[in-house]
């Protein structure tokens, strides 16, 4: 069985990218049901289109159905398990037991896949999974990779477990902070990150706080590269990658660079340490926030914890590509983040290296010549180096 | 009529509850809970048990693949000292103690996942014996589901809150020195004054809020049918759950009414942040 590698979509945009870049299943939420409720998310219509495109890519698609419901959440819930199945969703992804026996009972071609949200850490959960025909369950991030190694060589179910993204600093589906100092449901699509946010940490009546920085629970960011060829050496079903609130550019760097390593793997049956590097790299030119292996390496007081969150998102990603000319090799693209004349910019392009060129010249649409790109949507006409499409990213080199 | 579990520390402490509506005491083991209290499990059972009461056993822990011989031999021992029922977090326990057959009840309680009659029901049939309602929903919820399945629920009707529990070790890392059992700390978030407890131990951080009380609804919660009602002060001593059983057990009875309780609510710890179970909202799904 090949490994999947299994990305987020917040929209129709962001499924085409993931898709154009690599991935084998993109997961996604509709407007109902689903957990991050603050992302685009489908209505049955885009998911119907959602699946046309992937099948047409022989891609998989996964709908969350991943809130923990509260009494009056299932209205409705029937019909939509009903039509997910007509529109060929393959899988839904839930949390809770009854949805998932609700799905095998009304739409039984729609696979069952058992959210994190459940924090499946061992093999008498899974069992207890197993039991109820759930097709697949997503591993709680808190596994390390030696328990990983047993888990998977008792398991007869497939496990589907994260490689990249945020963490809930919390046992996932175990954390309702959000609720008591927001009223917004962590568990229902409303969470406000509060373990993000700043606390005096108190022993009895003793202030302990720290005077470089308060305390926090926010977590770093997961990067599992570095144990890409143990995961796929234990031939896990999927390979996950965390984020449906982030933008196209970070899920086109994210999934392309661990496309590269996946078909690294597939190639050379390993992926060697110039080749982690190369995808790593990929990886970082899409986010500037701290990372780490997650819990593969075991628990360690001394990695994870994210203290003074000021990181903001990357600029790297410039401008899109509106329309081509290949006679003259012209784009017209539209500008994202700022960028000067003689800047270095790269194509990025799935499944090839990133091209470098020097913006010798620039134009707006009156053929005026621009010194500086710094008005968001602003349309310019310039040269490139090779083809590019709607799904290619001009980026920004820094010096 | 619904009958009180709660939770102590010191099985020698029973003998200071004096009410006819106890049904039995909850002990933890201190490996297999967030529980700090070093407690002789087979000792507490055989107290309890000679007090004429129900000995349950606490597992509020999510438990490691390497945890799992541990925990086979401990739910065996359960059995050997003829524990009444196991309160269980993961619901690796229910595959656990029927793949051992052990005699024992088992009550599910993952604290944030039984938030609907559906679920309930769903693990009712699995062949779970017994659950506790997740304590973040409404009490017009908790009521709907406790007519839906009168007798197979526990609610929680006093303690602190679970807000959040976590692998990691968040006292250890921000100060950047390890122990064994962290407790007597609060965090506080920056703009707010409310201090939320935090214990840490050798596998996680549990972080509790304000104390849920149920002084003005308990008398309509006796009207349905639970399995019982858990008075879980979990992070407060023995002296303070006594006070606090005496009180909900003489407003069951009617000898005195919500006013008296909730100022001997307060006498009983001072300094305590309460919320009603009647104060819980509907939560919102985005920000509004």
């Amino acid at each position: 069985m090949k490994t999947e590698l299994l990305a987020p979509a917040g929209d129709m945009a962001r499924l085409k990218t993931a898709i154009i870049y690599g991935a084998d299943a993109v997961y996604f939420g509709g407007k109902q049901f689903s957990l991050r409720s603050r992302a685009s998310n489908f209505t049955l219509d885009d998911i119907r289109e959602a699946v046309k495109f992937a099948h047409s890519y022989n891609r998989k698609v996964y709908v969350t159905v991943n809130i923990i419901p509260h009494n009056g959440d299932f209205e409705g819930l029937e019909d939509y398990l009903k039509k997910l199945e007509e529109y060929g969703v393959d899988a839904i992804i839930c949390a809770s037991q009854a949805i998932l026996s609700l799905c095998k009972k009304v739409a039984p071609k729609l696979e069952g896949h058992v959210s994190t949200q459940q924090t499946t850490i061992n093999t008498a959960a899974l069992q207890y999974w197993k039991d109820k025909k759930a097709d697949r369950v997503v591993l709680g991030r808190e596994v390390d990779l030696k328990q990983l190694k047993e888990i998977a060589g008792q398991a007869d179910i497939p496990l589907e477990v994260f490689i990249h993204g945020g963490m809930c600093a919390n046992y996932s589906g175990r954390c309702t902070i959000s609720n008591m100092l927001t009223n917004r449901d962590a568990n229902r699509g409303g969470c406000a990150h509060s373990c993000r946010w700043n606390y005096h940490l108190w022993h009895n009546e003793e202030l302990l706080d720290r005077e470089d920085y308060m305390f926090s629970m926010g977590s770093k960011d997961m990067c599992a590269v570095s144990y890409l060829n143990d995961l796929l050496d234990l031939n896990v079903a999927s390979l996950k990658i965390e984020g449906r609130m982030k933008t196209a550019f970070y899920i086109a760097c994210i999934v392309k660079g661990y496309r590269y390593l996946l078909d690294c793997y597939e190639k050379y049956g390993h992926i060697s340490d110039e080749q982690l590097l190369k995808g790593q790299s990929i990886i970082e030119t899409g986010t500037n926030r701290d990372s780490f292996p997650g819990f593969y390496p075991g628990y360690s007081i001394e990695e994870g914890q994210l203290y003074n969150l000021t990181q903001t998102a990357s600029q790297n990603f410039v401008a899109r590509v509106m329309k081509f000319d290949s006679e003259k090799m012209e784009a017209v693209i539209e500008v994202r983040n700022h960028f000067r004349k003689n800047d270095t910019l790269a194509v990025m392009n799935p499944y090839t290296d990133d091209c470098a060129f020097k913006v010798c010249a620039m134009f707006d649409m009156d053929g005026n010549e621009v010194e500086i790109a710094n008005r968001p949507l602003q349309l310019l006409r310039i040269k490139v180096p090779v083809r590019v499409n709607e799904y290619t990213f001009i980026r920004l080199i820094r010096e | 009529m619904n009958k009180l579990l709660i939770y102590i520390k010191d099985p020698e402490n029973i003998k200071k509850f004096n009410n006819s509506n106890i049904e039995g005491f909850i002990i933890a083991e201190k490996m297999f809970s967030a529980s700090a209290y070093e407690c002789d499990i087979e000792k507490a059972v055989r107290i309890i048990h000679d007090g004429g009461y129900k000995a349950y056993v606490k597992a509020d822990c999510l438990y490691q693949q390497f945890q799992l011989p541990e925990l086979e031999e401990y739910l065996l021992k359960l059995d050997n000292i003829s524990v009444d029922g196991i309160i269980y977090t993961d619901i690796g326990v229910f595959t656990l103690m029927k793949k051992l057959n052990v005699s024992y009840k088992g009550i599910y309680a993952p604290e944030t996942l039984l938030t609907n009659w559906y679920d309930i029901n769903e693990i009712r049939n699995d062949g779970i014996d017994n659950c506790v309602i997740s304590k973040d929903i409404t009490f017009d919820d908790v009521c709907y589901i406790a007519n839906k399945c009168p007798g197979y629920c526990y609610i929680r009707i006093h303690g602190p809150v679970l807000l959040a529990y976590s692998r990691r070790k968040y006292i250890s890392a921000y100060l950047h020195k390890e122990s064994e059992y962290l407790e007597g700390y609060y965090l506080q978030e920056e703009t707010r004054d409310t201090r939320l407890p935090i214990i840490e131990k050798e596998y996680g951080s549990w972080l509790y809020g304000k104390i849920l009380q149920s002084i003005r609804t308990i008398r309509e919660l006796c009207r349905k049918e639970f399995a019982g009602f858990i008075i879980d002060s979990v992070i407060y001593e023995d002296d303070y759950t006594v006070k606090t059983a005496g009180i909900y057990s003489a407003l069951m009875d009617n000898r005195i009414g919500e006013e008296e309780a909730i100022k001997l609510l307060i006498d009983a710890l001072p300094d305590a942040e309460y919320t009603g179970m009647e104060e819980i909202r509907e939560t919102w799904l985005d920000k509004e």
